[in-house]
């Protein structure tokens, strides 16, 4: 068996027209860290920045450590947030009809069973006003091995929303 | 008058001197015989007023027969003395797990006797001996004890010794067992510690079939590093404590370390994980050239658990005021504000980039942690740029402030990168916290 360093675990495109979730789950513990790559549009236009909600292994209590900071909707003041949540937040806009919001969040060293699993996260939107840029990091307060990855949003997704997990080996 | 001579008028058939236990036998006979005894019998306080050397008293408070010496009543025999005094010292070092050993000493009674018996508490394991201190052998680790002493001699046993102090009997660990993960040219090992023996286990010695080398650890996690990708190895592990090593744990799982895809295109190089609490700078040395850029995903927490560490990086040990760098934060949840030009913090002359940071972590948990890319990292021609995403990782529960960075900076030298350091300039990094190379072609 060959294993490589950055390798494709798995890809889900959404084809219909109900999609509000995506699940990775039985997820190797051969690597190191993990790394979503995602890019999606909702059918609603009336938000104007919308949020794919990362959790981890199903947890939805308050083990999301997060602080963070973007800029939208041409406030050149940066926003920020700190806190608790109960899920990763990575905002986008709603695009046009050819332009997506797109996330690349890293989490570390996710098998560790005695450390907090941080994490890094970029996400933006492009195409049309207000266009949002966001750079979160904090951790998921949890000393278990990440399992299982869901992505979700309370919007439904359009057709050819992608959503992508990749495993990431040290050396 | 003399009763010593009666005495041996009662053995006149004999040709050598009576021995204790025949005199007291004899007079216990005599003593029965009301009308023709030739000694006096009774309780202590019933000796003879004015005895002479040599008269003898049967003692019937003690049942011991005694003869006057002139000066006081000497007791003729009697079982041995019970010991006091008792005391137990645990002698664990190299003891096997579940074969302890303690020292037990005592005071021998008025009446020495010719052998002394100690027993446990728990688990009865005894063993006798002519003198103290007598040793025991066979103590379940990590189990305290206490110890009795008896004594014994022609008369018979002495009544059990006051119990001594308990002390914990102490040995090398039990047997460790360990899984094995195939890695890059490497295998990722997870040791699972079997009982400590009663000592806290310090270290792990790691061996691989076939033999490379023997690698140590104090982590239960590990990287065992130097072998050959495609040959298939197991390991086995012995742990360490203050007493000695524990027997090999059974082998592990075989596997079959890896090199990278040939046509991969991001190469994992190398990681430096801090596996104690002395180190306050990580550098990742040798780095290759034959790659286009360099990627480094690392977590630090400051060994310091009250405060964050401030780190920075340096390249090939430069310590010159040749580094610039800008950063843009949030604090908080409050955006770093102020004019356009002054949207966080920066230096055109710094001696490092600080584009790194180190939570507090007094619970060895929460990791700071970051992205940092250096573009072009081996041109001999352009200085050097590098991209950091980073923060503190804390939640809004931390009596801390909480960090988020964007920032970006250059090295203003036109040589290739061959190591990056990671400086934490507050203090040590904590236990685990790792730096990771990447390259991409």
């Amino acid at each position: 068996m060959t294993f490589g360093t950055y390798e494709l675990i798995g890809s889900n495109t959404v084809s219909g027209s109900s999609t509000t979730s995506v699940t990775f789950s039985s997820i190797p513990q051969i690597y190191t860290d993990l790394q979503i790559i995602l890019t999606s549009k909702i059918n609603d236009t009336n938000p104007y920045y919308v949020g794919n909600l990362i959790r981890l292994n199903g947890d939805n209590g308050n083990n999301y450590y997060v602080n963070g900071m973007y800029n939208f909707y041409g406030n050149f003041t940066p926003q920020s947030t700190a806190g608790v949540d109960s899920n990763i937040n990575v905002e986008g806009t709603f695009g046009s009809s050819t332009s997506y919001s797109t996330a690349i969040i890293d989490i570390l060293n996710y098998t560790s069973t005695n450390t907090f699993k941080g994490y890094v996260a970029r996400a933006g939107g492009s195409g049309v006003a207000p266009l949002v840029y966001n750079l979160k990091q904090g951790a998921w307060a949890s000393t278990s091995a990440v399992t299982s990855v869901v992505i979700s949003s309370q919007w439904i997704w359009t057709a050819g929303s992608y959503f992508a997990l990749y495993g990431m080996r040290n050396r | 008058m003399s009763k010593a001579r009666d005495i041996s008028n009662l053995f006149s058939a004999s040709t050598s001197a009576a021995t204790d236990a025949e005199v007291t036998s004899a007079i216990a006979t005599h003593a029965s015989n009301t009308t023709n005894r030739h000694y006096k019998a009774g309780n202590s306080a019933s000796r003879p007023a004015s005895p002479n050397a040599g008269d003898i008293y049967s003692n019937t408070q003690t049942n011991f027969v005694e003869i006057y010496n002139g000066t006081t009543w000497e007791q003729v025999g009697g079982i041995a003395s019970t010991p006091t005094g008792v005391t137990a010292t645990n002698q664990g070092s190299g003891r096997a797990f579940n074969n302890g050993q303690a020292s037990v000493a005592f005071t021998p009674g008025t009446i020495v006797g010719s052998s002394y018996t100690v027993t446990s508490s728990p688990g009865s394991y005894t063993n006798t001996g002519a003198s103290s201190p007598v040793v025991i052998t066979g103590l379940q680790s990590n189990t305290a004890y206490t110890y009795i002493v008896t004594a014994t001699n022609n008369y018979g046993t002495s009544p059990s010794s006051t119990a001594s102090a308990a002390v914990t009997a102490t040995t090398v660990p039990q047997a460790p067992s360990v899984s094995a993960v195939a890695a890059f040219e490497s295998a990722d090992l997870t040791i699972t510690p079997a009982a400590t023996g009663g000592s806290a286990i310090t270290q792990y010695s790691i061996t691989s079939t076939p033999a490379t080398t023997t690698q140590t650890t104090s982590n239960a996690t590990y990287n065992f590093t130097g072998l050959t990708a495609g040959t298939s190895y197991t390991f086995s592990v012995v742990a360490v404590n203050t007493n000695g090593n524990s027997t090999a744990s059974a082998a592990s799982n075989s596997v079959t370390p890896f090199a990278g895809i040939p046509d991969s295109d991001f190469w994992a190089l190398a990681t430096s994980t801090v596996t104690d609490t002395s180190t306050s700078t990580v550098t990742i040395s040798n780095i290759p050239t034959g790659y286009k850029h360099l990627q480094l995903r690392w977590l630090a927490s400051n060994n310091d658990g009250s405060v964050d560490g401030n780190v920075v990086i340096r390249f090939n040990g430069d310590t010159g005021s040749n580094y610039s760098w800008r950063n843009t934060f949030a604090i908080s949840g409050s955006p770093n504000t102020g004019s356009p030009a002054n949207q966080g913090n920066s230096s055109s002359s710094a001696t490092s980039l600080s584009l790194a940071r180190a939570t507090a972590n007094g619970a060895g948990t929460l990791f700071g942690c970051g992205i940092t890319d250096i573009v072009d990292y081996s041109s001999t021609s352009k200085n050097k740029n590098i991209i950091s995403a980073y923060g503190n990782s804390r939640g809004a529960n931390s009596t801390s402030n909480q960090y988020v960075f964007a920032g970006g900076g250059s090295w203003n030298n036109t040589a290739a990168i061959t190591s990056i350091s990671f400086i934490n300039t507050t203090s040590n990094f904590g236990v685990n916290s790792k730096f990771a190379l990447y390259g991409y072609k």
